[in-house]
Protein backbone atom coordinates (compact mmCIF):
# COMPACT_ATOMS: atom_id res chain seq x y z
CA UNK A 1 0.00 0.00 0.00
CA UNK A 2 1.12 3.66 -0.62
CA UNK A 3 2.12 6.03 1.83
CA UNK A 4 -1.08 7.80 0.05
CA UNK A 5 -3.45 5.00 0.40
CA UNK A 6 -2.17 4.21 4.10
CA UNK A 7 -2.72 7.72 5.23
CA UNK A 8 -6.23 8.33 3.35
CA UNK A 9 -6.92 5.04 5.05
CA UNK A 10 -5.87 6.23 8.52
CA UNK A 11 -7.80 9.32 8.28
CA UNK A 12 -11.34 7.80 7.87
CA UNK A 13 -10.15 5.37 10.24
CA UNK A 14 -9.95 7.68 12.78
CA UNK A 15 -13.31 9.55 11.96
CA UNK A 16 -15.23 6.28 12.06
CA UNK A 17 -15.87 6.87 8.27
CA UNK A 18 -17.25 3.71 6.68
CA UNK A 19 -17.57 3.41 2.76
CA UNK A 20 -17.09 0.53 0.12
CA UNK A 21 -14.18 0.01 -1.62
CA UNK A 22 -14.95 1.66 -4.96
CA UNK A 23 -15.83 4.94 -2.96
CA UNK A 24 -12.39 4.55 -0.82
CA UNK A 25 -10.61 4.31 -4.20
CA UNK A 26 -12.22 7.74 -5.81
CA UNK A 27 -11.51 9.34 -2.38
CA UNK A 28 -8.07 8.14 -2.91
CA UNK A 29 -7.77 9.89 -6.44
CA UNK A 30 -9.81 12.85 -4.85
CA UNK A 31 -7.03 13.28 -2.25
CA UNK A 32 -4.32 12.83 -4.56
CA UNK A 33 -5.85 15.43 -7.17
CA UNK A 34 -6.58 17.73 -4.08
CA UNK A 35 -2.67 17.77 -3.14
CA UNK A 36 -1.77 18.62 -6.69
CA UNK A 37 -4.45 21.65 -6.18
CA UNK A 38 -2.49 22.09 -2.26
CA UNK A 39 0.46 23.03 -3.77
CA UNK A 40 -0.41 26.36 -4.82
CA UNK A 41 -1.20 26.99 -1.34
CA UNK A 42 2.19 25.63 0.06
CA UNK A 43 4.02 27.53 -2.91
CA UNK A 44 2.46 30.48 -1.60
CA UNK A 45 4.21 32.86 0.63
CA UNK A 46 2.52 33.36 4.06
CA UNK A 47 3.67 35.33 6.44
CA UNK A 48 3.46 35.18 10.59
CA UNK A 49 1.17 38.05 10.60
CA UNK A 50 -1.05 36.83 8.10
CA UNK A 51 -3.96 35.41 10.41
CA UNK A 52 -6.68 32.52 9.79
CA UNK A 53 -9.32 35.39 8.82
CA UNK A 54 -12.16 33.58 8.18
CA UNK A 55 -15.45 35.98 6.85
CA UNK A 56 -17.22 34.99 10.13
CA UNK A 57 -14.76 36.41 12.19
CA UNK A 58 -14.74 39.85 10.30
CA UNK A 59 -15.11 43.23 11.97
CA UNK A 60 -18.22 45.10 10.28
CA UNK B 1 -57.29 37.93 -17.96
CA UNK B 2 -55.08 35.12 -16.62
CA UNK B 3 -51.66 37.72 -15.57
CA UNK B 4 -48.51 36.17 -16.68
CA UNK B 5 -46.35 34.81 -14.12
CA UNK B 6 -43.34 36.16 -16.66
CA UNK B 7 -44.28 39.40 -15.90
CA UNK B 8 -41.69 41.31 -13.47
CA UNK B 9 -42.44 41.46 -9.98
CA UNK B 10 -43.02 45.16 -9.44
CA UNK B 11 -45.39 44.79 -12.53
CA UNK B 12 -47.02 42.04 -10.81
CA UNK B 13 -47.33 44.24 -7.18
CA UNK B 14 -48.70 46.65 -9.04
CA UNK B 15 -51.26 44.82 -10.70
CA UNK B 16 -52.47 43.34 -7.35
CA UNK B 17 -52.86 46.79 -5.77
CA UNK B 18 -55.22 48.33 -8.82
CA UNK B 19 -56.91 44.98 -8.89
CA UNK B 20 -56.61 44.34 -11.99
CA UNK B 21 -54.51 41.09 -11.33
CA UNK B 22 -55.64 38.30 -9.39
CA UNK B 23 -53.48 36.47 -6.83
CA UNK B 24 -55.57 33.23 -7.55
CA UNK B 25 -55.10 33.60 -10.96
CA UNK B 26 -51.53 33.74 -10.68
CA UNK B 27 -51.28 30.75 -8.55
CA UNK B 28 -53.61 28.98 -10.85
CA UNK B 29 -51.31 29.88 -13.57
CA UNK B 30 -47.93 28.26 -11.71
CA UNK B 31 -49.29 25.39 -10.85
CA UNK B 32 -50.61 25.05 -14.50
CA UNK B 33 -47.49 24.89 -15.63
CA UNK B 34 -46.11 22.78 -13.15
CA UNK B 35 -48.43 20.41 -13.86
CA UNK B 36 -47.32 21.09 -17.69
CA UNK B 37 -43.57 20.96 -17.40
CA UNK B 38 -42.47 19.44 -14.18
CA UNK B 39 -42.90 15.21 -15.26
CA UNK B 40 -39.59 17.13 -17.45
CA UNK B 41 -38.12 18.89 -15.34
CA UNK B 42 -37.84 17.61 -11.74
CA UNK B 43 -37.88 21.49 -10.68
CA UNK B 44 -40.50 20.41 -7.22
CA UNK B 45 -39.99 18.20 -5.16
CA UNK B 46 -43.14 19.52 -3.07
CA UNK B 47 -45.66 21.67 -4.47
CA UNK B 48 -48.10 22.86 -1.75
CA UNK B 49 -50.62 23.04 -4.13
CA UNK B 50 -53.65 23.35 -1.54
CA UNK B 51 -51.77 26.11 0.71
CA UNK B 52 -51.01 28.31 -2.18
CA UNK B 53 -54.23 28.43 -2.83
CA UNK B 54 -55.70 29.37 0.23
CA UNK B 55 -53.31 31.84 0.97
CA UNK B 56 -53.83 33.15 -2.96
CA UNK B 57 -58.00 33.35 -1.67
CA UNK B 58 -56.68 35.41 1.30
CA UNK B 59 -54.22 37.72 -0.21
CA UNK B 60 -56.76 38.25 -2.84
CA UNK B 61 -59.57 39.31 -0.03
CA UNK B 62 -56.94 41.43 1.84
CA UNK B 63 -56.54 43.11 -1.90
CA UNK B 64 -59.46 43.82 -1.99
CA UNK B 65 -59.80 45.46 1.40
CA UNK B 66 -56.86 47.33 0.41
CA UNK B 67 -54.76 45.50 3.05
CA UNK B 68 -51.33 44.67 1.44
CA UNK B 69 -49.00 42.80 3.69
CA UNK B 70 -46.19 44.02 1.51
CA UNK B 71 -44.36 44.25 -1.89
CA UNK B 72 -45.05 41.05 -2.37
CA UNK B 73 -48.45 40.67 -1.60
CA UNK B 74 -50.01 37.79 -3.70
CA UNK B 75 -46.66 36.49 -5.32
CA UNK B 76 -46.08 33.21 -5.74
CA UNK B 77 -42.42 32.58 -5.34
CA UNK B 78 -40.25 29.28 -4.69
CA UNK B 79 -38.17 28.18 -2.00
CA UNK B 80 -35.40 25.72 -2.49
CA UNK B 81 -36.15 22.98 -0.43
CA UNK B 82 -32.68 23.70 1.63
CA UNK B 83 -35.00 26.50 3.58
CA UNK B 84 -37.72 24.97 6.72
CA UNK B 85 -41.37 26.00 5.98
CA UNK B 86 -43.62 24.82 8.95
CA UNK B 87 -45.65 21.53 8.18
CA UNK B 88 -44.00 20.45 5.27
CA UNK B 89 -40.24 18.31 5.10
CA UNK B 90 -36.88 19.51 4.33
CA UNK B 91 -35.24 16.94 2.15
CA UNK B 92 -31.91 19.03 1.55
CA UNK B 93 -32.91 16.39 -1.51
CA UNK B 94 -31.41 13.95 0.22
CA UNK B 95 -33.65 10.52 0.79
CA UNK B 96 -32.02 10.26 4.23
CA UNK B 97 -34.43 14.01 5.58
CA UNK B 98 -37.46 12.58 3.88
CA UNK B 99 -39.25 12.42 7.12
CA UNK B 100 -38.28 15.53 8.36
CA UNK B 101 -40.73 18.38 9.44
CA UNK B 102 -39.85 21.59 10.00
CA UNK B 103 -41.16 23.17 13.31
CA UNK B 104 -40.47 27.15 12.20
CA UNK B 105 -40.42 28.79 9.02
CA UNK B 106 -36.32 29.73 8.13
CA UNK B 107 -36.10 33.66 8.33
CA UNK B 108 -35.77 34.17 5.11
CA UNK B 109 -39.07 32.34 4.46
CA UNK B 110 -41.04 33.97 6.77
CA UNK B 111 -39.75 37.26 5.78
CA UNK B 112 -41.40 36.25 2.10
CA UNK B 113 -44.62 35.34 3.88
CA UNK B 114 -44.45 38.71 5.69
CA UNK B 115 -44.32 40.95 2.51
CA UNK B 116 -47.25 38.94 1.34
CA UNK B 117 -45.82 36.11 -0.93
CA UNK B 118 -47.41 32.83 -1.49
CA UNK B 119 -45.04 30.19 -1.12
CA UNK B 120 -46.07 27.70 -4.29
CA UNK B 121 -43.79 24.78 -3.31
CA UNK B 122 -40.01 23.80 -2.70
CA UNK B 123 -37.58 23.41 -5.23
CA UNK B 124 -35.24 20.27 -5.98
CA UNK B 125 -31.82 20.89 -5.97
CA UNK B 126 -28.59 18.95 -5.67
CA UNK B 127 -28.10 16.48 -3.14
CA UNK B 128 -27.57 18.55 0.60
CA UNK B 129 -26.57 21.52 -2.13
CA UNK B 130 -23.33 19.24 -2.41
CA UNK B 131 -22.59 19.72 -6.41
CA UNK B 132 -23.25 21.82 -9.50
CA UNK B 133 -25.51 19.29 -11.70
CA UNK B 134 -28.95 18.95 -9.32
CA UNK B 135 -28.85 15.67 -10.84
CA UNK B 136 -30.51 14.01 -7.86
CA UNK B 137 -30.52 10.00 -7.28
CA UNK B 138 -33.85 10.88 -5.35
CA UNK B 139 -35.83 13.47 -6.83
CA UNK B 140 -34.95 13.28 -10.18
CA UNK B 141 -32.40 15.17 -12.03
CA UNK B 142 -33.42 19.06 -12.57
CA UNK B 143 -33.87 20.05 -16.07
CA UNK B 144 -32.93 22.66 -18.48
CA UNK B 145 -35.83 24.31 -19.87
CA UNK B 146 -33.78 26.02 -22.74
CA UNK B 147 -33.10 22.00 -23.49
CA UNK B 148 -34.34 19.35 -21.00
CA UNK B 149 -31.63 17.25 -21.48
CA UNK B 150 -29.04 19.35 -20.46
CA UNK B 151 -28.39 20.26 -16.58
CA UNK B 152 -30.08 23.32 -14.99
CA UNK B 153 -26.63 23.42 -12.98
CA UNK B 154 -26.74 23.48 -8.92
CA UNK B 155 -27.26 23.13 -6.39
CA UNK B 156 -30.51 25.63 -6.57
CA UNK B 157 -31.00 23.95 -10.23
CA UNK B 158 -34.92 23.86 -9.50
CA UNK B 159 -34.81 27.29 -8.17
CA UNK B 160 -33.85 28.51 -11.40
CA UNK B 161 -35.67 26.26 -14.00
CA UNK B 162 -38.82 27.31 -12.27
CA UNK B 163 -38.09 30.99 -12.74
CA UNK B 164 -37.08 30.30 -16.05
CA UNK B 165 -40.12 27.98 -17.04
CA UNK B 166 -42.37 30.59 -15.60
CA UNK B 167 -43.49 28.47 -12.66
CA UNK B 168 -43.12 31.44 -10.34
CA UNK B 169 -42.11 34.86 -9.95
CA UNK B 170 -39.12 34.76 -8.34
CA UNK B 171 -37.41 31.59 -6.38
CA UNK B 172 -34.76 31.21 -3.31
CA UNK B 173 -31.72 29.89 -3.43
CA UNK B 174 -28.30 29.63 -1.62
CA UNK B 175 -24.74 29.57 -2.64
CA UNK B 176 -21.65 27.78 -1.26
CA UNK B 177 -19.74 27.37 -4.40
CA UNK B 178 -21.93 29.30 -7.00
CA UNK B 179 -24.76 27.20 -6.35
CA UNK B 180 -27.27 30.52 -7.04
CA UNK B 181 -24.90 31.71 -9.79
CA UNK B 182 -24.22 28.60 -11.80
CA UNK B 183 -27.96 27.69 -12.42
CA UNK B 184 -28.84 31.38 -12.93
CA UNK B 185 -26.57 31.60 -15.59
CA UNK B 186 -27.61 28.18 -17.71
CA UNK B 187 -30.46 28.86 -17.14
CA UNK B 188 -30.86 32.63 -18.58
CA UNK B 189 -32.12 34.33 -15.00
CA UNK B 190 -30.43 36.55 -12.55
CA UNK B 191 -29.33 35.11 -9.45
CA UNK B 192 -27.72 37.38 -6.72
CA UNK B 193 -25.21 36.03 -3.89
CA UNK B 194 -25.25 39.15 -1.45
CA UNK B 195 -22.52 40.05 0.73
CA UNK B 196 -22.06 36.93 3.00
CA UNK B 197 -24.24 37.11 6.05
CA UNK B 198 -26.55 40.18 4.97
CA UNK B 199 -29.64 37.65 4.57
CA UNK B 200 -30.12 35.23 7.81
CA UNK B 201 -29.10 31.62 7.54
CA UNK B 202 -31.39 30.97 10.53
CA UNK B 203 -33.63 27.82 9.18
CA UNK B 204 -31.23 26.69 6.45
CA UNK B 205 -29.62 23.57 6.42
CA UNK B 206 -26.03 23.88 6.46
CA UNK B 207 -22.97 23.26 3.69
CA UNK B 208 -20.35 25.46 4.87
CA UNK B 209 -20.63 27.12 7.34
CA UNK B 210 -17.85 30.10 6.08
CA UNK B 211 -19.22 29.96 2.58
CA UNK B 212 -23.51 29.78 2.80
CA UNK B 213 -25.33 32.47 1.37
CA UNK B 214 -29.13 32.73 0.96
CA UNK B 215 -30.04 35.37 -1.91
CA UNK B 216 -32.51 35.50 -4.67
CA UNK B 217 -33.30 34.33 -8.41
CA UNK B 218 -35.51 36.26 -10.84
CA UNK B 219 -36.02 37.22 -14.14
CA UNK B 220 -34.69 40.70 -13.93
CA UNK B 221 -32.08 42.53 -11.85
CA UNK B 222 -35.20 44.81 -10.97
CA UNK B 223 -36.70 42.02 -9.36
CA UNK B 224 -33.28 40.52 -7.70
CA UNK B 225 -33.08 44.41 -5.98
CA UNK B 226 -36.94 43.82 -4.63
CA UNK B 227 -36.53 40.48 -3.27
CA UNK B 228 -33.07 41.60 -1.44
CA UNK B 229 -34.62 44.23 0.04
CA UNK B 230 -37.08 41.89 1.18
CA UNK B 231 -34.29 39.13 2.57
CA UNK B 232 -31.77 41.37 3.92
CA UNK B 233 -31.72 42.58 7.26
CA UNK B 234 -30.56 41.70 11.09
CA UNK B 235 -31.74 38.73 12.75
CA UNK B 236 -30.44 37.95 15.87
CA UNK B 237 -30.59 34.25 15.37
CA UNK B 238 -28.05 34.78 12.79
CA UNK B 239 -25.31 37.19 14.41
CA UNK B 240 -23.70 37.71 10.93
CA UNK B 241 -26.77 39.47 9.83
CA UNK B 242 -25.81 42.41 12.41
CA UNK B 243 -22.91 43.55 10.44
CA UNK B 244 -25.01 45.67 7.66
CA UNK B 245 -28.10 47.64 7.67
CA UNK B 246 -31.25 46.47 5.61
CA UNK B 247 -31.23 47.40 2.28
CA UNK B 248 -33.68 50.17 1.18
CA UNK B 249 -34.11 48.19 -2.86
CA UNK B 250 -33.13 51.18 -4.33
CA UNK B 251 -30.17 50.61 -6.82
CA UNK B 252 -27.72 53.46 -7.94
CA UNK B 253 -27.48 54.81 -11.36
CA UNK B 254 -24.10 54.00 -12.47
CA UNK B 255 -21.53 56.96 -11.99
CA UNK B 256 -20.14 58.42 -15.32
CA UNK B 257 -17.25 56.77 -16.77
CA UNK B 258 -17.94 53.77 -13.71
CA UNK B 259 -14.59 51.77 -13.64
CA UNK B 260 -14.80 47.74 -14.31
CA UNK B 261 -12.16 45.37 -13.65
CA UNK B 262 -11.97 42.53 -15.68
CA UNK B 263 -10.42 39.54 -14.10
CA UNK B 264 -7.62 37.65 -15.74
CA UNK B 265 -5.04 35.35 -15.48
CA UNK B 266 -5.14 31.46 -15.43
CA UNK B 267 -8.49 30.90 -12.94
CA UNK B 268 -10.24 33.67 -15.04
CA UNK B 269 -9.36 32.86 -18.62
CA UNK B 270 -8.20 29.68 -19.14
CA UNK B 271 -10.34 27.11 -21.04
CA UNK B 272 -13.10 28.99 -21.69
CA UNK B 273 -15.35 27.58 -23.94
CA UNK B 274 -15.66 30.08 -26.88
CA UNK B 275 -18.99 31.44 -27.09
CA UNK B 276 -18.53 31.87 -23.16
CA UNK B 277 -15.52 33.78 -24.19
CA UNK B 278 -17.26 35.74 -26.49
CA UNK B 279 -20.58 36.41 -24.49
CA UNK B 280 -17.98 38.11 -21.80
CA UNK B 281 -15.95 40.11 -24.49
CA UNK B 282 -20.21 41.31 -25.57
CA UNK B 283 -20.74 42.35 -22.12
CA UNK B 284 -17.44 44.11 -21.39
CA UNK B 285 -18.37 45.88 -24.85
CA UNK B 286 -21.88 46.53 -23.94
CA UNK B 287 -20.75 48.23 -20.37
CA UNK B 288 -17.52 50.24 -22.32
CA UNK B 289 -20.91 51.78 -24.59
CA UNK B 290 -22.63 52.01 -21.52
CA UNK B 291 -20.06 54.77 -19.93
CA UNK B 292 -17.70 52.21 -18.19
CA UNK B 293 -14.51 52.54 -18.13
CA UNK B 294 -12.98 48.66 -18.77
CA UNK B 295 -9.63 47.78 -17.02
CA UNK B 296 -7.44 44.17 -16.88
CA UNK B 297 -6.78 42.97 -13.49
CA UNK B 298 -4.47 40.05 -12.04
CA UNK B 299 -5.88 38.27 -8.45
CA UNK B 300 -1.82 37.30 -7.80
CA UNK B 301 -3.37 34.92 -4.82
CA UNK B 302 -6.05 33.42 -7.32
CA UNK B 303 -4.46 29.87 -7.36
CA UNK B 304 -4.06 29.59 -4.01
CA UNK B 305 -7.51 30.99 -3.15
CA UNK B 306 -9.14 28.55 -5.25
CA UNK B 307 -7.43 25.45 -3.32
CA UNK B 308 -7.93 27.30 0.17
CA UNK B 309 -12.26 27.18 -0.72
CA UNK B 310 -11.82 24.23 -1.71
CA UNK B 311 -10.08 23.00 1.80
CA UNK B 312 -12.39 24.99 4.01
CA UNK B 313 -15.56 23.98 2.05
CA UNK B 314 -14.80 20.18 1.88
CA UNK B 315 -13.82 19.96 5.46
CA UNK B 316 -16.46 21.66 7.10
CA UNK B 317 -19.01 19.58 5.05
CA UNK B 318 -18.04 17.21 5.55
CA UNK B 319 -17.47 17.79 9.77
CA UNK B 320 -21.57 18.64 9.53
CA UNK B 321 -22.68 15.60 7.96
CA UNK B 322 -20.23 13.39 10.21
CA UNK B 323 -22.23 14.54 13.42
CA UNK B 324 -25.63 15.38 11.68
CA UNK B 325 -25.74 11.67 10.20
CA UNK B 326 -23.10 9.36 11.55
CA UNK B 327 -22.71 6.04 9.96
CA UNK B 328 -24.92 6.72 7.44
CA UNK B 329 -22.65 7.64 4.26
CA UNK B 330 -24.17 4.67 2.38
CA UNK B 331 -27.83 6.55 2.12
CA UNK B 332 -26.42 9.41 0.21
CA UNK B 333 -25.86 9.45 -3.36
CA UNK B 334 -22.98 8.26 -5.13
CA UNK B 335 -21.32 11.25 -5.58
CA UNK B 336 -22.37 13.05 -2.11
CA UNK B 337 -20.97 10.30 -0.25
CA UNK B 338 -17.68 10.12 -2.43
CA UNK B 339 -16.92 13.93 -1.63
CA UNK B 340 -18.43 14.08 2.19
CA UNK B 341 -16.13 11.48 2.68
CA UNK B 342 -13.02 13.12 0.75
CA UNK B 343 -13.87 15.88 2.97
CA UNK B 344 -12.80 13.65 5.77
CA UNK B 345 -8.79 13.77 4.64
CA UNK B 346 -8.04 17.05 4.58
CA UNK B 347 -5.83 17.47 7.60
CA UNK B 348 -6.19 20.18 10.38
CA UNK B 349 -3.31 21.90 9.88
CA UNK B 350 -4.08 22.50 5.77
CA UNK B 351 -7.60 24.25 6.95
CA UNK B 352 -6.14 26.57 9.28
CA UNK B 353 -3.53 27.60 5.98
CA UNK B 354 -6.37 27.61 3.95
CA UNK B 355 -7.86 30.10 6.33
CA UNK B 356 -4.65 32.19 6.59
CA UNK B 357 -4.78 32.39 2.34
CA UNK B 358 -8.43 33.38 2.58
CA UNK B 359 -7.80 36.24 4.95
CA UNK B 360 -4.55 37.49 2.56
CA UNK B 361 -7.30 36.90 -0.48
CA UNK B 362 -9.70 39.10 1.07
CA UNK B 363 -7.23 41.74 1.52
CA UNK B 364 -6.09 41.50 -1.87
CA UNK B 365 -8.98 41.63 -3.25
CA UNK B 366 -10.36 44.82 -1.44
CA UNK B 367 -7.39 46.49 -2.08
CA UNK B 368 -8.95 45.66 -6.04
CA UNK B 369 -11.95 47.22 -5.07
CA UNK B 370 -10.55 50.69 -3.91
CA UNK B 371 -9.48 51.09 -7.97
CA UNK B 372 -12.65 49.85 -9.36
CA UNK B 373 -16.60 49.70 -8.58
CA UNK B 374 -17.25 46.54 -10.32
CA UNK B 375 -15.53 42.85 -10.96
CA UNK B 376 -16.47 41.02 -14.27
CA UNK B 377 -15.79 37.67 -15.45
CA UNK B 378 -17.64 34.29 -16.65
CA UNK B 379 -19.74 32.98 -14.85
CA UNK B 380 -19.71 29.24 -16.40
CA UNK B 381 -16.24 28.55 -18.80
CA UNK B 382 -18.33 25.45 -20.00
CA UNK B 383 -22.29 25.41 -21.66
CA UNK B 384 -24.48 23.30 -19.97
CA UNK B 385 -23.51 19.07 -20.08
CA UNK B 386 -26.11 16.54 -20.89
CA UNK B 387 -27.35 15.08 -17.83
CA UNK B 388 -26.47 11.72 -19.34
CA UNK B 389 -23.14 12.62 -19.58
CA UNK B 390 -22.68 13.80 -15.46
CA UNK B 391 -25.78 11.48 -14.03
CA UNK B 392 -23.70 9.38 -11.47
CA UNK B 393 -25.64 6.50 -11.93
CA UNK B 394 -24.55 5.93 -15.57
CA UNK B 395 -21.07 6.76 -15.13
CA UNK B 396 -17.86 9.05 -14.18
CA UNK B 397 -19.16 11.68 -15.74
CA UNK B 398 -19.72 14.14 -13.32
CA UNK B 399 -16.22 14.12 -11.84
CA UNK B 400 -15.25 15.66 -14.71
CA UNK B 401 -17.52 18.43 -14.78
CA UNK B 402 -17.61 19.94 -11.33
CA UNK B 403 -14.50 21.65 -11.05
CA UNK B 404 -15.53 23.72 -14.33
CA UNK B 405 -19.08 24.36 -13.52
CA UNK B 406 -17.97 25.79 -10.31
CA UNK B 407 -14.35 27.18 -10.98
CA UNK B 408 -15.37 30.87 -11.74
CA UNK B 409 -17.67 31.41 -8.84
CA UNK B 410 -16.23 29.95 -5.85
CA UNK B 411 -13.48 32.85 -5.55
CA UNK B 412 -16.21 34.86 -4.55
CA UNK B 413 -17.52 32.59 -2.00
CA UNK B 414 -14.08 32.54 -0.44
CA UNK B 415 -14.01 36.56 -0.48
CA UNK B 416 -17.62 36.94 0.59
CA UNK B 417 -18.32 39.84 -2.01
CA UNK B 418 -21.46 40.38 -3.36
CA UNK B 419 -21.77 38.71 -6.71
CA UNK B 420 -24.78 38.27 -9.53
CA UNK B 421 -24.93 36.50 -12.38
CA UNK B 422 -26.85 38.04 -15.50
CA UNK B 423 -27.61 36.68 -18.37
CA UNK B 424 -26.02 38.09 -21.63
CA UNK B 425 -27.38 35.98 -24.33
CA UNK B 426 -27.45 32.52 -26.42
CA UNK B 427 -25.05 30.28 -27.66
CA UNK B 428 -25.21 29.44 -31.33
CA UNK B 429 -27.72 26.39 -29.96
CA UNK B 430 -29.59 28.86 -28.28
CA UNK B 431 -28.19 27.77 -24.14
CA UNK B 432 -28.21 30.86 -22.12
CA UNK B 433 -24.90 32.40 -21.06
CA UNK B 434 -24.04 34.74 -18.31
CA UNK B 435 -21.47 36.69 -16.74
CA UNK B 436 -20.51 37.30 -13.24
CA UNK B 437 -20.22 40.81 -11.66
CA UNK B 438 -19.05 41.82 -8.14
CA UNK B 439 -18.29 44.67 -5.99
CA UNK B 440 -17.26 45.69 -2.44
CA UNK B 441 -18.61 44.01 0.81
CA UNK B 442 -22.09 45.99 1.71
CA UNK B 443 -21.82 47.41 -2.18
CA UNK B 444 -25.30 45.84 -3.39
CA UNK B 445 -26.96 49.42 -4.16
CA UNK B 446 -23.69 49.75 -6.44
CA UNK B 447 -23.45 46.37 -8.03
CA UNK B 448 -27.09 45.91 -9.09
CA UNK B 449 -26.97 49.43 -10.66
CA UNK B 450 -24.09 48.45 -12.90
CA UNK B 451 -25.76 44.72 -13.19
CA UNK B 452 -29.24 46.74 -14.35
CA UNK B 453 -27.05 49.09 -16.90
CA UNK B 454 -25.50 45.64 -18.40
CA UNK B 455 -28.90 44.13 -18.32
CA UNK B 456 -30.69 46.71 -20.52
CA UNK B 457 -27.55 46.82 -23.06
CA UNK B 458 -27.65 43.12 -23.33
CA UNK B 459 -31.37 42.99 -24.20
CA UNK B 460 -31.78 39.55 -23.01
CA UNK B 461 -35.28 38.28 -22.11
CA UNK B 462 -36.54 35.07 -20.99
CA UNK B 463 -39.87 33.91 -23.68
CA UNK B 464 -43.27 34.36 -21.91
CA UNK B 465 -43.42 30.59 -22.11
CA UNK B 466 -40.97 27.83 -22.40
Amino acid sequence: MTDDRRAVERLLTDQQIVVDDETRRAVEEWHRAWLREWAHVQAFDLRDEDLPAPLWCWPP
Amino acid sequence: MLAAVTDDLAALAAGIRAGSVSPVDLVARCLERISATDATLHAFIHVARDGALAAARQREQEARRSEFRGPLHGIPVAVKDLFDQIGLPTTAGAAIRRSHRATENAAAVQRLLDAGAIVIGKTNLHEFAFGVTSVNPHFGAVGNPWDPERVAGGSSGGSGAAVAAGLCAAALGTDTGGSIRIPAALCGVVGLKPTFGRISRHGVVPLAWSFDTVGPMTRTVADAALLFGVLAGPDPRDPLTGRYPAFTGTVQTPPSGFRVGRLRGPLFDDSLDDEVGAALERACGLLSRAGGRIEPLIMEAAMAGQAAQTAILFAEASAYHRRAYPGRLGEYGLDVRELLAAGATIPAPAYVDAQRVQGVVIAQTRRLLEDVDVLICAAVPVQAPRIADVDPARGEGWRRVRAPLSRLTRFFNLTGLPTVAVPVGPTRSGLPVGVQLAAAPGAEARLLGIATALEAAAGWELPPLM
